[in-house]
Protein backbone atom coordinates (compact mmCIF):
# COMPACT_ATOMS: atom_id res chain seq x y z
CA UNK A 1 0.00 0.00 0.00
CA UNK A 2 3.15 2.44 -0.57
CA UNK A 3 1.88 3.73 -4.09
CA UNK A 4 -0.79 6.44 -2.69
CA UNK A 5 1.44 7.84 -0.03
CA UNK A 6 3.99 7.93 -2.56
CA UNK A 7 1.97 9.54 -5.34
CA UNK A 8 0.36 11.93 -2.88
CA UNK A 9 3.79 13.16 -2.23
CA UNK A 10 4.47 12.87 -6.25
CA UNK A 11 7.94 11.46 -4.96
CA UNK A 12 9.41 14.11 -3.50
CA UNK A 13 9.57 16.06 -7.08
CA UNK A 14 7.76 18.87 -5.93
CA UNK A 15 9.79 19.82 -2.61
CA UNK A 16 12.46 19.92 -5.33
CA UNK A 17 10.85 22.12 -7.82
CA UNK A 18 10.02 24.76 -5.20
CA UNK A 19 13.45 24.68 -4.14
CA UNK A 20 14.73 24.96 -7.67
CA UNK A 21 12.38 27.75 -8.08
CA UNK A 22 13.85 29.95 -5.21
CA UNK A 23 17.66 29.38 -6.57
CA UNK A 24 16.75 30.75 -9.69
CA UNK A 25 14.99 33.66 -8.24
CA UNK A 26 18.01 34.17 -6.21
CA UNK A 27 20.49 34.26 -8.82
CA UNK A 28 18.48 36.29 -11.14
CA UNK A 29 17.87 38.82 -8.63
CA UNK A 30 21.20 39.15 -7.86
CA UNK A 31 22.17 39.33 -11.69
CA UNK A 32 19.37 42.17 -11.68
CA UNK A 33 20.81 43.98 -9.04
CA UNK A 34 24.46 43.65 -10.67
CA UNK A 35 23.45 45.25 -14.01
CA UNK A 36 22.23 48.67 -14.93
CA UNK A 37 23.74 51.84 -16.00
CA UNK A 38 26.71 50.90 -13.40
CA UNK A 39 27.93 47.83 -13.38
CA UNK A 40 28.50 45.93 -9.74
CA UNK A 41 30.70 42.80 -9.79
CA UNK A 42 27.95 40.01 -9.07
CA UNK A 43 30.17 38.75 -6.09
CA UNK A 44 30.27 42.88 -4.45
CA UNK A 45 26.23 42.17 -4.78
CA UNK A 46 26.10 39.07 -3.02
CA UNK A 47 28.30 40.45 -0.28
CA UNK A 48 26.75 43.80 0.32
CA UNK A 49 23.30 41.93 0.47
CA UNK A 50 24.71 39.47 3.23
CA UNK A 51 25.83 42.64 4.84
CA UNK A 52 29.32 42.53 4.33
CA UNK A 53 31.26 45.26 3.64
CA UNK A 54 33.31 44.57 -0.36
CA UNK A 55 34.34 48.29 -0.28
CA UNK A 56 31.95 49.56 -2.70
CA UNK A 57 32.26 53.39 -3.02
CA UNK A 58 29.55 55.36 -1.38
CA UNK A 59 27.88 55.76 -5.04
CA UNK A 60 27.69 52.14 -5.84
CA UNK A 61 26.91 51.66 -2.71
CA UNK A 62 23.69 54.14 -2.94
CA UNK A 63 22.63 52.85 -6.43
CA UNK A 64 22.76 49.09 -5.27
CA UNK A 65 20.67 49.40 -1.96
CA UNK A 66 18.44 52.38 -2.15
CA UNK A 67 17.31 51.84 -5.85
CA UNK A 68 18.67 48.54 -7.56
CA UNK A 69 17.41 46.57 -4.25
CA UNK A 70 13.66 47.50 -3.66
CA UNK A 71 13.41 48.19 -7.22
CA UNK A 72 14.03 43.74 -7.26
CA UNK A 73 12.33 43.31 -4.50
CA UNK A 74 9.42 45.25 -5.45
CA UNK A 75 9.17 43.34 -8.79
CA UNK A 76 9.39 40.00 -7.00
CA UNK A 77 6.70 40.76 -4.45
CA UNK A 78 4.55 42.17 -7.25
CA UNK A 79 5.40 39.08 -9.54
CA UNK A 80 4.79 36.67 -6.78
CA UNK A 81 1.68 38.23 -5.68
CA UNK A 82 -0.01 38.52 -9.41
CA UNK A 83 0.65 34.54 -10.09
CA UNK A 84 -0.66 33.63 -6.48
CA UNK A 85 -3.72 35.83 -7.25
CA UNK A 86 -4.22 34.29 -10.74
CA UNK A 87 -3.86 30.45 -9.82
CA UNK A 88 -6.81 31.41 -6.77
CA UNK A 89 -8.73 33.21 -8.87
CA UNK A 90 -8.79 30.36 -11.06
CA UNK A 91 -9.90 27.74 -8.65
CA UNK A 92 -12.23 30.32 -7.21
CA UNK A 93 -14.06 30.75 -11.00
CA UNK A 94 -13.10 27.12 -11.62
CA UNK A 95 -11.75 28.21 -14.77
CA UNK A 96 -7.86 28.44 -16.26
CA UNK A 97 -8.64 31.47 -17.99
CA UNK A 98 -9.27 33.63 -14.34
CA UNK A 99 -6.76 35.94 -14.35
CA UNK A 100 -6.70 39.38 -12.97
CA UNK A 101 -5.95 41.42 -15.93
CA UNK A 102 -8.27 39.12 -18.55
CA UNK A 103 -11.10 39.37 -16.07
CA UNK A 104 -11.06 43.39 -15.26
CA UNK A 105 -9.81 43.29 -11.87
CA UNK A 106 -6.71 45.07 -13.06
CA UNK A 107 -8.75 47.47 -15.30
CA UNK A 108 -11.25 47.99 -12.24
CA UNK A 109 -8.51 48.91 -10.05
CA UNK A 110 -7.09 51.52 -12.82
CA UNK A 111 -10.46 53.11 -12.91
CA UNK A 112 -9.70 53.79 -9.29
CA UNK A 113 -6.64 54.69 -9.23
CA UNK A 114 -7.20 56.97 -12.41
CA UNK A 115 -10.66 58.82 -10.75
CA UNK A 116 -8.06 59.22 -7.53
CA UNK A 117 -5.69 61.29 -9.74
CA UNK A 118 -8.13 63.40 -11.31
CA UNK A 119 -10.86 63.52 -8.99
CA UNK A 120 -8.68 64.33 -5.78
CA UNK A 121 -5.53 65.61 -5.25
CA UNK A 122 -4.16 62.21 -5.51
CA UNK A 123 -0.82 60.62 -3.60
CA UNK A 124 -1.13 57.24 -3.28
CA UNK A 125 -2.75 56.85 0.38
CA UNK A 126 -5.76 58.53 -1.76
CA UNK A 127 -4.66 55.93 -4.99
CA UNK A 128 -4.26 52.49 -3.16
CA UNK A 129 -7.48 52.14 -1.48
CA UNK A 130 -9.73 53.60 -4.86
CA UNK A 131 -7.93 50.87 -6.88
CA UNK A 132 -8.45 48.32 -4.29
CA UNK A 133 -12.34 49.38 -4.00
CA UNK A 134 -12.54 49.31 -8.52
CA UNK A 135 -10.38 45.65 -8.31
CA UNK A 136 -13.44 44.52 -5.51
CA UNK A 137 -16.30 46.04 -7.64
CA UNK A 138 -14.79 44.71 -10.82
CA UNK A 139 -14.14 40.86 -9.48
CA UNK A 140 -17.77 41.13 -7.81
CA UNK A 141 -19.34 41.91 -10.83
CA UNK A 142 -16.92 39.29 -12.89
CA UNK A 143 -17.70 36.94 -10.64
CA UNK A 144 -21.87 37.69 -10.75
CA UNK A 145 -22.29 37.75 -14.37
CA UNK A 146 -19.22 34.96 -15.52
CA UNK A 147 -22.04 32.55 -13.73
CA UNK A 148 -24.70 33.82 -15.92
CA UNK A 149 -22.77 31.89 -18.99
CA UNK A 150 -22.08 28.67 -18.00
CA UNK A 151 -17.56 27.57 -18.95
CA UNK A 152 -14.78 29.54 -19.85
CA UNK A 153 -16.83 31.70 -22.02
CA UNK A 154 -19.15 33.37 -19.17
CA UNK A 155 -16.44 34.81 -17.39
CA UNK A 156 -14.25 35.89 -20.74
CA UNK A 157 -17.25 37.87 -21.89
CA UNK A 158 -17.33 39.70 -18.58
CA UNK A 159 -13.95 40.22 -18.10
CA UNK A 160 -14.53 42.03 -22.18
CA UNK A 161 -17.42 43.72 -20.80
CA UNK A 162 -15.79 44.76 -17.96
CA UNK A 163 -12.48 45.82 -19.66
CA UNK A 164 -14.82 47.85 -21.87
CA UNK A 165 -16.90 49.91 -19.28
CA UNK A 166 -13.43 50.20 -17.10
CA UNK A 167 -11.47 51.42 -20.65
CA UNK A 168 -14.17 53.71 -21.67
CA UNK A 169 -14.64 55.72 -18.14
CA UNK A 170 -10.80 55.73 -17.83
CA UNK A 171 -10.75 57.36 -21.26
CA UNK A 172 -13.52 59.93 -19.98
CA UNK A 173 -12.05 60.55 -17.03
CA UNK A 174 -8.56 61.30 -19.32
CA UNK A 175 -9.99 63.94 -21.05
CA UNK A 176 -11.42 65.61 -18.26
CA UNK A 177 -7.76 65.83 -16.61
CA UNK A 178 -5.18 68.55 -16.64
CA UNK A 179 -1.78 68.63 -17.84
CA UNK A 180 0.08 67.56 -14.27
CA UNK A 181 -2.87 64.96 -14.13
CA UNK A 182 -2.39 63.96 -17.53
CA UNK A 183 1.47 63.19 -17.05
CA UNK A 184 0.60 61.56 -14.07
CA UNK A 185 -1.42 59.32 -15.87
CA UNK A 186 0.56 58.96 -18.79
CA UNK A 187 3.75 57.94 -16.69
CA UNK A 188 1.60 55.72 -14.40
CA UNK A 189 -0.32 53.50 -16.86
CA UNK A 190 2.62 52.71 -18.80
CA UNK A 191 2.87 50.28 -15.92
CA UNK A 192 6.24 50.62 -14.33
CA UNK A 193 8.38 49.00 -11.32
CA UNK A 194 10.31 52.73 -11.44
CA UNK A 195 8.63 54.06 -8.76
CA UNK A 196 10.35 51.27 -5.94
CA UNK A 197 11.57 53.05 -3.23
CA UNK A 198 11.93 51.89 0.49
CA UNK A 199 8.63 54.49 1.75
CA UNK A 200 6.58 52.64 -0.86
CA UNK A 201 7.91 48.71 0.24
CA UNK A 202 8.04 48.92 3.50
CA UNK A 203 4.33 48.68 3.80
CA UNK A 204 3.45 47.27 0.60
CA UNK A 205 5.75 44.38 0.98
CA UNK A 206 4.65 43.30 4.35
CA UNK A 207 0.48 44.14 3.03
CA UNK A 208 1.22 42.26 -0.13
CA UNK A 209 2.78 39.37 2.09
CA UNK A 210 0.49 39.02 5.10
CA UNK A 211 -2.35 38.63 2.68
CA UNK A 212 -0.41 36.02 0.24
CA UNK A 213 0.21 34.48 3.67
CA UNK A 214 -3.37 34.06 4.30
CA UNK A 215 -4.45 32.92 0.77
CA UNK A 216 -1.19 29.96 1.05
CA UNK A 217 -3.34 28.81 3.80
CA UNK A 218 -6.57 28.43 1.77
CA UNK A 219 -5.17 25.30 -0.21
CA UNK A 220 -7.55 22.91 0.94
CA UNK A 221 -10.50 24.50 0.01
CA UNK A 222 -8.99 25.67 -3.68
CA UNK A 223 -8.75 22.52 -3.80
CA UNK A 224 -11.97 21.00 -2.89
CA UNK A 225 -13.41 24.31 -5.50
CA UNK A 226 -11.95 22.24 -8.21
CA UNK A 227 -14.37 19.31 -7.85
CA UNK A 228 -17.49 21.91 -7.63
CA UNK A 229 -19.26 23.84 -5.37
CA UNK A 230 -21.69 21.26 -3.76
CA UNK A 231 -18.60 19.23 -3.44
CA UNK A 232 -16.67 21.69 -1.71
CA UNK A 233 -19.46 22.58 0.64
CA UNK A 234 -20.08 18.76 0.79
CA UNK A 235 -16.56 18.31 2.68
CA UNK A 236 -17.54 21.21 5.03
CA UNK A 237 -17.14 24.88 3.44
CA UNK A 238 -19.54 27.43 4.06
CA UNK A 239 -19.30 28.98 -0.42
CA UNK A 240 -20.88 32.35 0.03
CA UNK A 241 -18.40 33.38 2.91
CA UNK A 242 -15.52 31.52 1.12
CA UNK A 243 -15.96 33.17 -2.06
CA UNK A 244 -16.30 36.76 0.05
CA UNK A 245 -13.54 36.29 1.74
CA UNK A 246 -11.42 34.91 -1.66
CA UNK A 247 -12.62 37.73 -3.83
CA UNK A 248 -12.06 40.38 -0.87
CA UNK A 249 -8.52 39.16 -0.03
CA UNK A 250 -7.35 39.01 -3.74
CA UNK A 251 -8.44 42.91 -4.47
CA UNK A 252 -6.71 44.30 -1.66
CA UNK A 253 -3.42 42.32 -2.65
CA UNK A 254 -4.19 43.73 -6.60
CA UNK A 255 -5.74 46.99 -5.61
CA UNK A 256 -2.30 48.76 -4.34
CA UNK A 257 -0.38 46.83 -6.61
CA UNK A 258 -2.23 48.31 -9.72
CA UNK A 259 -2.10 51.70 -7.89
CA UNK A 260 1.37 51.66 -7.51
CA UNK A 261 2.92 49.85 -10.71
CA UNK A 262 -0.34 50.61 -13.43
CA UNK A 263 -1.05 48.04 -15.25
CA UNK A 264 1.52 44.36 -15.50
CA UNK A 265 -0.78 41.61 -16.93
CA UNK A 266 -0.21 37.55 -17.60
CA UNK A 267 1.85 36.86 -15.30
CA UNK A 268 -1.13 35.67 -13.35
CA UNK A 269 -1.92 33.34 -16.34
CA UNK A 270 1.32 32.10 -17.08
CA UNK A 271 3.51 31.14 -14.46
CA UNK A 272 0.27 29.08 -12.52
CA UNK A 273 -0.39 27.26 -16.37
CA UNK A 274 3.22 26.26 -17.01
CA UNK A 275 3.48 25.83 -13.13
CA UNK A 276 0.35 23.28 -13.68
CA UNK A 277 1.63 21.54 -16.39
CA UNK A 278 4.66 20.11 -14.35
CA UNK A 279 3.66 20.29 -10.79
CA UNK A 280 -0.13 19.34 -11.43
CA UNK A 281 -2.73 21.18 -9.71
CA UNK A 282 -2.82 20.46 -5.86
CA UNK A 283 -2.60 24.17 -4.27
CA UNK A 284 -0.85 23.16 -1.69
CA UNK A 285 1.95 23.31 -3.91
CA UNK A 286 1.05 25.07 -6.90
CA UNK A 287 0.49 28.13 -4.44
CA UNK A 288 4.05 28.19 -3.28
CA UNK A 289 5.19 27.67 -6.79
CA UNK A 290 3.27 30.34 -8.15
CA UNK A 291 4.17 32.82 -5.57
CA UNK A 292 8.36 31.94 -6.44
CA UNK A 293 7.64 31.16 -10.18
CA UNK A 294 5.48 35.22 -10.78
CA UNK A 295 8.52 36.31 -8.21
CA UNK A 296 10.80 34.88 -11.16
CA UNK A 297 9.02 35.39 -14.22
CA UNK A 298 8.83 39.46 -13.30
CA UNK A 299 11.80 40.05 -12.05
CA UNK A 300 13.69 38.87 -15.07
CA UNK A 301 11.36 40.28 -16.71
CA UNK A 302 11.90 43.90 -15.21
CA UNK A 303 15.51 43.11 -15.81
CA UNK A 304 15.04 42.90 -19.28
CA UNK A 305 13.42 45.47 -19.86
CA UNK A 306 16.13 47.51 -17.61
CA UNK A 307 19.11 46.70 -19.98
CA UNK A 308 18.15 46.38 -23.59
CA UNK A 309 17.62 49.70 -24.57
CA UNK A 310 20.11 51.02 -21.84
CA UNK A 311 19.81 54.18 -21.01
CA UNK A 312 16.06 54.08 -21.66
CA UNK A 313 13.67 51.60 -19.84
CA UNK A 314 10.67 49.63 -21.75
CA UNK A 315 7.43 49.57 -20.32
CA UNK A 316 7.05 45.90 -18.36
CA UNK A 317 3.38 45.57 -19.18
CA UNK A 318 4.61 45.93 -22.56
CA UNK A 319 6.98 42.83 -22.22
CA UNK A 320 4.72 41.05 -20.10
CA UNK A 321 1.90 41.28 -22.54
CA UNK A 322 4.56 40.26 -25.81
CA UNK A 323 4.95 37.16 -24.11
CA UNK A 324 1.21 36.79 -22.23
CA UNK A 325 -0.93 37.61 -25.23
CA UNK A 326 0.75 34.62 -27.60
CA UNK A 327 0.75 32.17 -24.66
CA UNK A 328 -2.90 32.75 -24.54
CA UNK A 329 -3.64 32.46 -27.73
CA UNK A 330 -1.69 29.04 -28.06
CA UNK A 331 -3.74 27.81 -24.56
CA UNK A 332 -7.13 28.57 -26.23
CA UNK A 333 -5.97 26.71 -29.33
CA UNK A 334 -4.99 23.99 -27.55
CA UNK A 335 -8.35 22.98 -26.32
CA UNK A 336 -10.01 21.51 -23.19
CA UNK A 337 -7.57 19.92 -21.24
CA UNK A 338 -5.89 23.24 -19.74
CA UNK B 1 -29.24 7.67 15.24
CA UNK B 2 -30.99 8.45 12.48
CA UNK B 3 -31.37 11.07 9.37
CA UNK B 4 -34.60 11.82 8.72
CA UNK B 5 -37.28 13.92 7.39
CA UNK B 6 -40.93 14.20 9.01
CA UNK B 7 -43.63 16.19 6.30
CA UNK B 8 -40.90 17.43 4.62
CA UNK B 9 -42.28 19.99 1.75
CA UNK B 10 -39.93 21.29 -0.85
CA UNK B 11 -41.01 23.52 -3.67
CA UNK B 12 -38.64 24.82 -6.80
CA UNK B 13 -40.01 26.76 -9.19
CA UNK B 14 -43.69 26.95 -8.18
CA UNK B 15 -43.23 22.92 -8.39
CA UNK B 16 -43.93 20.40 -4.95
CA UNK B 17 -40.97 18.38 -5.76
CA UNK B 18 -41.95 16.74 -2.36
CA UNK B 19 -44.91 16.46 -1.16
CA UNK B 20 -45.31 16.04 2.91
CA UNK B 21 -42.70 13.29 3.16
CA UNK B 22 -41.82 11.24 6.16
CA UNK B 23 -38.36 9.13 5.92
CA UNK B 24 -35.61 8.17 7.82
CA UNK B 25 -32.31 5.99 7.76
CA UNK B 26 -30.86 4.39 10.79
CA UNK B 27 -27.34 3.80 11.29
CA UNK B 28 -25.92 0.43 10.08
CA UNK B 29 -28.86 0.04 7.38
CA UNK B 30 -28.52 1.04 3.27
CA UNK B 31 -31.70 2.47 2.17
CA UNK B 32 -32.38 2.39 -1.47
CA UNK B 33 -34.35 5.43 -2.96
CA UNK B 34 -35.95 4.61 -6.29
CA UNK B 35 -38.63 6.19 -8.17
CA UNK B 36 -38.86 7.50 -11.83
CA UNK B 37 -36.94 10.00 -13.35
CA UNK B 38 -38.07 13.20 -11.83
CA UNK B 39 -40.07 11.74 -8.82
CA UNK B 40 -37.57 13.73 -6.08
CA UNK B 41 -35.20 11.51 -5.44
CA UNK B 42 -31.88 13.80 -5.91
CA UNK B 43 -34.32 16.68 -4.39
CA UNK B 44 -34.76 14.15 -0.83
CA UNK B 45 -30.94 13.56 -1.23
CA UNK B 46 -29.83 16.90 -1.38
CA UNK B 47 -32.37 17.63 1.57
CA UNK B 48 -30.73 15.15 3.33
CA UNK B 49 -27.29 16.75 2.67
CA UNK B 50 -27.87 19.94 3.49
CA UNK B 51 -27.91 21.76 0.29
CA UNK B 52 -31.37 22.81 -0.08
CA UNK B 53 -33.66 23.96 2.80
CA UNK B 54 -37.34 23.16 2.88
CA UNK B 55 -40.24 25.15 2.59
CA UNK B 56 -42.24 23.35 5.89
CA UNK B 57 -41.74 20.01 7.75
CA UNK B 58 -38.03 19.17 9.33
CA UNK B 59 -35.10 17.67 8.43
CA UNK B 60 -33.10 16.31 11.46
CA UNK B 61 -29.10 14.81 11.61
CA UNK B 62 -29.24 12.86 14.82
CA UNK B 63 -31.87 14.92 15.91
CA UNK B 64 -30.80 18.29 15.32
CA UNK B 65 -31.87 20.45 12.71
CA UNK B 66 -29.73 20.00 9.42
CA UNK B 67 -29.91 23.47 9.19
CA UNK B 68 -28.71 24.50 12.38
CA UNK B 69 -25.42 22.34 11.35
CA UNK B 70 -22.30 24.20 10.22
CA UNK B 71 -20.80 22.60 7.28
CA UNK B 72 -17.72 21.87 8.69
CA UNK B 73 -19.68 19.86 11.51
CA UNK B 74 -22.24 18.72 9.05
CA UNK B 75 -19.14 17.17 6.48
CA UNK B 76 -17.46 14.98 9.72
CA UNK B 77 -20.91 13.17 10.06
CA UNK B 78 -22.05 12.28 5.92
CA UNK B 79 -20.44 12.00 3.23
CA UNK B 80 -22.15 12.63 -0.16
CA UNK B 81 -21.49 11.17 -4.14
CA UNK B 82 -22.93 13.03 -6.29
CA UNK B 83 -23.66 12.67 -10.39
CA UNK B 84 -20.19 12.58 -11.78
CA UNK B 85 -18.98 16.36 -11.21
CA UNK B 86 -16.94 17.99 -13.42
CA UNK B 87 -13.69 18.44 -12.85
CA UNK B 88 -11.13 20.73 -15.44
CA UNK B 89 -7.76 20.83 -13.60
CA UNK B 90 -4.96 18.33 -13.79
CA UNK B 91 -5.13 16.59 -10.31
CA UNK B 92 -4.15 12.43 -9.92
CA UNK B 93 -6.62 10.27 -8.39
CA UNK B 94 -5.19 9.87 -5.02
CA UNK B 95 -5.10 13.82 -4.62
CA UNK B 96 -8.80 13.57 -5.18
CA UNK B 97 -9.66 10.81 -2.97
CA UNK B 98 -7.83 12.57 -0.07
CA UNK B 99 -9.97 15.12 -0.19
CA UNK B 100 -12.44 12.75 1.33
CA UNK B 101 -9.80 13.21 4.20
CA UNK B 102 -10.23 17.67 4.42
CA UNK B 103 -13.16 17.59 7.50
CA UNK B 104 -10.54 15.92 9.41
CA UNK B 105 -7.52 18.16 9.75
CA UNK B 106 -6.49 16.09 12.92
CA UNK B 107 -5.42 12.85 11.03
CA UNK B 108 -1.81 12.70 9.93
CA UNK B 109 -0.66 12.24 6.59
CA UNK B 110 -0.31 8.82 7.38
CA UNK B 111 -3.62 8.44 8.62
CA UNK B 112 -4.94 10.12 5.42
CA UNK B 113 -2.88 7.90 3.03
CA UNK B 114 -3.84 4.95 4.72
CA UNK B 115 -7.61 5.61 4.40
CA UNK B 116 -7.16 6.70 0.81
CA UNK B 117 -4.99 3.04 -0.24
CA UNK B 118 -8.30 1.44 1.60
CA UNK B 119 -10.31 3.82 -0.35
CA UNK B 120 -8.71 2.88 -4.01
CA UNK B 121 -8.32 -1.11 -3.45
CA UNK B 122 -12.48 -1.15 -2.13
CA UNK B 123 -12.87 0.52 -5.44
CA UNK B 124 -10.22 -1.02 -7.95
CA UNK B 125 -8.26 1.64 -8.39
CA UNK B 126 -5.18 0.60 -6.70
CA UNK B 127 -3.69 0.21 -9.66
CA UNK B 128 -4.32 3.72 -10.53
CA UNK B 129 -3.54 5.75 -7.94
CA UNK B 130 -1.11 7.99 -8.88
CA UNK B 131 -2.73 8.41 -13.15
CA UNK B 132 -4.11 12.08 -13.78
CA UNK B 133 -8.01 11.62 -13.11
CA UNK B 134 -8.49 13.33 -16.57
CA UNK B 135 -7.23 10.51 -18.42
CA UNK B 136 -9.57 7.86 -16.38
CA UNK B 137 -13.05 6.56 -18.41
CA UNK B 138 -16.31 7.96 -17.14
CA UNK B 139 -17.07 4.69 -15.03
CA UNK B 140 -14.10 5.54 -13.46
CA UNK B 141 -13.85 8.68 -12.80
CA UNK B 142 -17.38 8.12 -10.52
CA UNK B 143 -15.64 5.20 -8.97
CA UNK B 144 -12.91 8.02 -7.99
CA UNK B 145 -15.80 10.26 -6.67
CA UNK B 146 -16.94 7.19 -4.44
CA UNK B 147 -13.77 6.18 -2.95
CA UNK B 148 -13.49 10.02 -2.06
CA UNK B 149 -16.86 9.59 -0.20
CA UNK B 150 -15.70 6.31 1.48
CA UNK B 151 -12.37 8.28 2.74
CA UNK B 152 -14.63 10.95 4.19
CA UNK B 153 -16.86 8.31 5.88
CA UNK B 154 -14.69 5.87 7.32
CA UNK B 155 -12.12 8.92 8.39
CA UNK B 156 -15.30 10.23 10.26
CA UNK B 157 -15.77 6.41 11.69
CA UNK B 158 -12.06 6.92 12.61
CA UNK B 159 -12.57 10.22 14.82
CA UNK B 160 -16.05 8.91 16.90
CA UNK B 161 -18.55 10.98 14.99
CA UNK B 162 -21.60 9.29 13.59
CA UNK B 163 -21.55 8.97 9.66
CA UNK B 164 -24.38 8.63 7.00
CA UNK B 165 -23.62 8.06 3.17
CA UNK B 166 -25.49 9.77 0.58
CA UNK B 167 -24.76 8.04 -2.93
CA UNK B 168 -26.98 9.51 -5.84
CA UNK B 169 -26.47 6.94 -8.39
CA UNK B 170 -23.76 5.38 -7.49
CA UNK B 171 -23.99 2.79 -9.98
CA UNK B 172 -23.96 5.04 -13.07
CA UNK B 173 -21.25 4.02 -15.84
CA UNK B 174 -20.36 1.00 -13.77
CA UNK B 175 -20.08 -2.36 -15.65
CA UNK B 176 -22.98 -5.23 -13.98
CA UNK B 177 -19.88 -6.26 -12.39
CA UNK B 178 -18.87 -3.09 -10.73
CA UNK B 179 -22.45 -2.32 -9.94
CA UNK B 180 -22.87 -5.34 -7.58
CA UNK B 181 -18.90 -4.54 -6.04
CA UNK B 182 -19.89 -0.83 -5.86
CA UNK B 183 -23.15 -1.52 -3.34
CA UNK B 184 -21.46 -4.63 -2.03
CA UNK B 185 -19.04 -2.49 -0.35
CA UNK B 186 -22.08 0.18 0.87
CA UNK B 187 -23.25 -2.84 2.47
CA UNK B 188 -20.32 -3.87 4.13
CA UNK B 189 -19.78 -0.21 4.86
CA UNK B 190 -23.53 -0.57 7.01
CA UNK B 191 -22.23 -3.81 8.40
CA UNK B 192 -19.00 -3.79 9.65
CA UNK B 193 -18.82 0.29 10.79
CA UNK B 194 -22.41 1.01 11.61
CA UNK B 195 -22.72 3.68 8.54
CA UNK B 196 -26.43 4.47 7.44
CA UNK B 197 -26.24 4.08 3.87
CA UNK B 198 -29.07 6.12 1.31
CA UNK B 199 -28.60 5.38 -2.32
CA UNK B 200 -30.38 6.65 -5.27
CA UNK B 201 -30.62 3.73 -7.81
CA UNK B 202 -32.46 2.94 -11.01
CA UNK B 203 -31.86 -0.89 -11.30
CA UNK B 204 -34.43 -2.02 -9.33
CA UNK B 205 -33.13 -5.77 -9.07
CA UNK B 206 -29.69 -4.44 -7.78
CA UNK B 207 -31.50 -2.20 -5.46
CA UNK B 208 -33.77 -5.44 -3.97
CA UNK B 209 -30.85 -7.71 -4.11
CA UNK B 210 -28.50 -5.58 -1.53
CA UNK B 211 -30.79 -3.05 0.21
CA UNK B 212 -32.03 -3.55 3.74
CA UNK B 213 -34.72 -1.30 3.02
CA UNK B 214 -36.39 0.35 -0.28
CA UNK B 215 -38.38 4.03 -0.55
CA UNK B 216 -40.45 3.87 -3.42
CA UNK B 217 -40.98 7.92 -4.69
CA UNK B 218 -43.41 9.49 -7.24
CA UNK B 219 -44.52 12.60 -7.96
CA UNK B 220 -42.86 13.98 -4.66
CA UNK B 221 -44.30 10.98 -2.32
CA UNK B 222 -43.69 7.99 -0.68
CA UNK B 223 -45.75 4.80 -1.97
CA UNK B 224 -43.89 2.60 -1.19
CA UNK B 225 -41.06 1.85 2.12
CA UNK B 226 -40.37 -1.52 3.66
CA UNK B 227 -38.26 -4.26 2.55
CA UNK B 228 -37.61 -4.92 -0.75
CA UNK B 229 -40.47 -7.77 -0.53
CA UNK B 230 -43.00 -5.13 0.85
CA UNK B 231 -42.15 -2.30 -0.96
CA UNK B 232 -41.63 -3.13 -4.64
CA UNK B 233 -45.14 -4.72 -5.60
CA UNK B 234 -46.18 -4.57 -9.49
CA UNK B 235 -48.81 -2.42 -8.25
CA UNK B 236 -46.69 -0.04 -6.66
CA UNK B 237 -43.87 -0.33 -9.64
CA UNK B 238 -47.12 0.63 -12.01
CA UNK B 239 -47.82 3.47 -10.22
CA UNK B 240 -43.80 4.76 -9.61
CA UNK B 241 -42.87 3.99 -13.41
CA UNK B 242 -45.88 3.59 -15.22
CA UNK B 243 -45.22 0.01 -16.75
CA UNK B 244 -46.45 -3.18 -15.87
CA UNK B 245 -43.86 -5.35 -13.97
CA UNK B 246 -44.13 -8.86 -12.60
CA UNK B 247 -42.66 -10.56 -9.72
CA UNK B 248 -40.90 -14.17 -10.39
CA UNK B 249 -39.29 -16.45 -8.17
CA UNK B 250 -35.25 -16.13 -8.72
CA UNK B 251 -33.96 -19.29 -11.17
CA UNK B 252 -30.60 -19.36 -9.00
CA UNK B 253 -31.06 -17.68 -5.79
CA UNK B 254 -34.14 -17.17 -2.57
CA UNK B 255 -35.10 -13.87 -3.96
CA UNK B 256 -37.24 -12.77 -6.22
CA UNK B 257 -36.96 -10.86 -9.83
CA UNK B 258 -38.55 -8.15 -11.49
CA UNK B 259 -38.91 -8.36 -15.10
CA UNK B 260 -40.79 -5.75 -16.81
CA UNK B 261 -44.15 -7.13 -18.61
CA UNK B 262 -42.97 -5.56 -22.11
Amino acid sequence: MALPAEALRAGGRRPVALMGLACALAVVAVAAMSSGAMRLDLLDVWSTLLGRDPGLDTLARSVLLDVRLPRVLFAAITGAALALTGAVMQALFRNPLAEPGLIGVSAGGALGAVAAIVLTSGGFWILAPAAFSGSLAATALAYLLGRRVPGVAGLLLAGVAINTIAGSLIGLLTTLANDTELRDLTFWSMGSLSDARWHLLVWLAPWTLLWSGWLLRQWRVLNALLLGDREAQHLGWRLVTVRRQLIVVTALIVGPLVAATGGIGFIGLVVPHLLRLTLGADHRWLLPASMLGGALALTLADWLCRVVIMPAELPIGLVTSLVGGPFFVWLLARGRRL
Amino acid sequence: MTLAMDQAVLVRAGQQVLRGVSMQVAAGEIVGLLGANGAGKSSMLGVLAGDVRLQAGTATLAGQPLASLPFAQLARQRAVLVQQPAVQFDLSVAEIVAMGAYPFPELSATEVADQVAQALALTGLHAASARPYLDLSGGEQQRVHYARALVQCRAGRQAGDARFLLLDEPTANQDPAQQQHVLAVAARLTRDEGVGVLAVLHDINLAARWCDRILLLAEGALIGAGSPDQALTPDRLLRAYGVEMAVVPHPIHAGRLLVMMR
